[in-house]
């Protein structure tokens, strides 16, 4: 149903919702430095999070990202943190259906 | 001035052999009881710390947080996540408190993971804070907030399919009796490469006698228990209200703020999660140290509070006196060894003193281990195959002394050190499929009374009584062997007594009435 990404407090958060599954976290090179020993991280399966990402790393996730169908969604971090926790996607559900909303319509001429 | 020093020291030496003589007191009832209570013959039968299979089937299913702390664990790491996600229990998440910085990350970074039933989620940390207390504090503020339990397992434990549901059983039995139950703890059984060399089989023997003699006497007199790191149950909220703290035994110092918050522990060798043993010397010393070292640290810290508070009980409060000291036994053991040399060399003795008393504190209290161990792994029905392993227990005890000794006297003067973690190594000797077929199955179908050795050619099961007797015999002799002259000179009196002519004529007139 959908694959995000988010940048709040400081922190990243990825996150699918839906059936989609969250992308291998070896996609990211390591010299980006994202989900290594020196920095806070973690994941579940449907949220990965990680805190105190700096610009030049942000930036570069952006692209890996984006690669991968993931999509920047603006989201309270309260409901990140708890969809983290809990894994209950109505939490999130709300702003993803709104941003959706807002995405241009796509029309299919139907063939006679 | 010779004689006094040979006298002090005797006496010194006597004082510290008395005072050791109490540890193996306790040693040698627990062994007795755990002798009886865990005898299939006997109706109690233990049933008091026996889980019931499929206890929750169709019952409400509470929600339960496996915690598993990981500090560089690549060799162990799959093995554990595998077992963890494969447990019968529909009800659950695992979560695991990473502090690693080597090839452990990629097993967290491997998305096999996230596709997995249960949830899985990792908490990783860039630095070591707190270490295990600091790393399983911070996996709790991300537990799920449905959860009523929270299990936790060290990375070398690979636990069986049925744990939850054996641990919500007991729990669901003991929570009714007595003081509110914060904890259960199952048997670290420390077995999976018990035969690597002379050390595993020496510490497999140790926590044989540990887990199924001595918290089992303890269990049964209603004594205070510890939650030890590792295959423990603990009640969500308790542990929401509680915290992890940052103490190098994080476990201990969780235990005594549970019991001065007034609940209690309780303990079942009848669940069981096999682990590795530490390999080398050097990593074994290691471990002790740390253990020795936060213990007493943590009873400075909480002996006036436990002592005074009104929440714990007699006997717990008994079980605490005795294990509040008990790294300082290292000290008192290798104190009372040099005074009594000392008192040798001199050969100045208290007037009270005999050789019965002398030589039998001796050796009461240098068996009192190895027999507690011998009963342990003969309750468990290893007896033939692990019995080496008392003998290099006993080596490695001595051997430990000294370091044990030190780390307590840095645990009781000084701060509480660091955490020094033992590595595991993902090597086993044993096979999981036996390890599934024996414990609990062996022990219900009667170890100590057949289970363990071979059925004779009739079909008949080997009878075991005669050892459970010999042991139970070996205990009560040890008991009495450094009063023996004591109690053989009171038998003297008394039988004298009884034979003296008046008594004599006395029984005769009654018997003639």
């Amino acid at each position: 149903m959908g694959k995000h990404f988010a940048l709040n407090g400081g922190n990243l958060y990825i996150f699918t919702t839906g059936n989609d599954v969250l992308l291998n976290l070896n996609s990211f090179p390591r010299g980006l430095g994202l989900f290594e020993d020196d920095t806070a991280w973690r994941v579940s399966p449907w949220v990965a999070v990680v805190e105190d990402v700096l610009q030049r790393q942000l930036e570069r996730a952006q692209i890996v990202l984006r690669l991968h169908g993931y999509e920047r969604t603006p989201m309270p971090m309260e409901a990140l943190e708890a969809y983290f926790v809990d894994g209950n996607e109505l939490r999130v559900l709300e702003k993803v259906m709104e941003k959706q909303m807002l995405l241009p319509q796509i029309t299919v001429d139907e063939e006679d | 001035m010779e004689f006094h020093v040979g006298l002090a020291t005797s006496y010194l030496a006597l004082t510290l052999g008395g005072f050791y003589f109490i540890y193996a007191l306790k040693y040698y009832l627990s062994t007795l009881i755990a002798l009886n209570l865990l005898d299939p013959e006997n109706p109690v039968l233990g049933h008091f710390m026996a889980p019931e299979a499929d206890d929750f089937s169709g019952r409400c299913m509470p929600f339960v947080s496996i915690h598993i702390p990981f500090y560089n664990e690549v060799n162990v790491a799959r093995r554990v996540l595998n077992a963890c996600v494969e447990l019968d229990y529909p009800n659950y998440e695992v979560l695991v408190a990473d502090d690693s910085i080597d090839q452990t990350l990629d097993v967290l970074r491997d998305s096999e993971w996230r596709i997995t039933s249960p949830i899985v989620k990792f908490v990783h940390r860039k630095d070591r804070g707190g270490f295990k207390g600091g790393a399983l504090q911070q996996a709790l503020s991300y537990m799920h907030p449905e959860a009523e339990f929270v299990v936790v397992f060290d990375a070398d434990f690979v636990p069986p399919p049925d744990i939850i549901g054996k641990f919500l059983g007991v729990y669901e039995r003991v929570r009714e009796s007595g003081k509110p139950v914060a904890a259960v703890q199952g048997y670290q059984l420390h077995y999976l490469n018990k035969n690597e060399n002379w050390l595993t089989k020496g510490v497999r023997a140790e926590y044989s006698g540990s887990y199924m003699v001595e918290r089992v006497a303890e269990e049964a007199l209603g004594a205070m228990k510890m939650v030890s790191g590792s295959v423990f149950m603990l009640r969500a909220d308790t542990l929401r209200d509680l915290g992890w703290t940052t103490s190098i035994t994080e476990d201990w110092e969780l235990t005594l703020r549970m019991y001065l918050e007034g609940y209690r522990v309780a303990y079942t060798p009848l669940i069981q999660a096999p682990a590795e043993i530490p390999n080398t010397v050097s990593r074994l010393v290691r471990q002790r140290m740390r253990w020795a070292e936060g213990h007493t640290y943590a009873v400075r810290q909480y002996f006036w509070r436990a002592i005074t508070s009104t929440r714990l009980s007699v006997a717990e409060k008994l079980e605490f006196l005795y294990f509040a000291p008990y790294y300082l036994q290292s000290l008192f053991f290798i104190l009372g060894t040099a005074c009594w040399i000392v008192s040798e060399v001199y050969r100045s003795r208290p007037p009270f003193w005999t050789p019965t008393l002398g030589w039998g504190l001796v050796i009461s209290n240098f068996l009192a281990i190895p027999v507690m161990g011998l009963a342990g792994v003969f309750l468990e029905g290893d007896l033939l195959e692990d019995y080496p392993g008392v003998f290099s227990f006993t080596a490695v005890s001595i051997m430990l002394a000294p370091f044990q000794a030190l780390a307590a006297l840095r645990g009781l003067l000084g701060n509480e050190g660091t955490w020094i973690r033992t590595l595991k190594t993902g090597y086993i000797t044993e096979s999981y499929i036996g390890l599934k077929f024996r414990g609990l199955f062996r022990w219900l179908q009667g170890v100590g009374t057949f289970g363990g050795g071979e059925a004779d050619r009739k079909g008949n099961p080997p009878q075991w009584v005669p050892t459970r007797r010999l042991l139970s015999g070996a205990c009560l002799f040890l008991i009495l062997l450094p009063f023996l002259d004591r109690v053989t000179y009171l038998i003297g009196l008394v039988s004298r007594f009884l034979a003296t002519e008046r008594v004599i004529e006395a029984l005769r007139g009654m018997m003639v009435g």
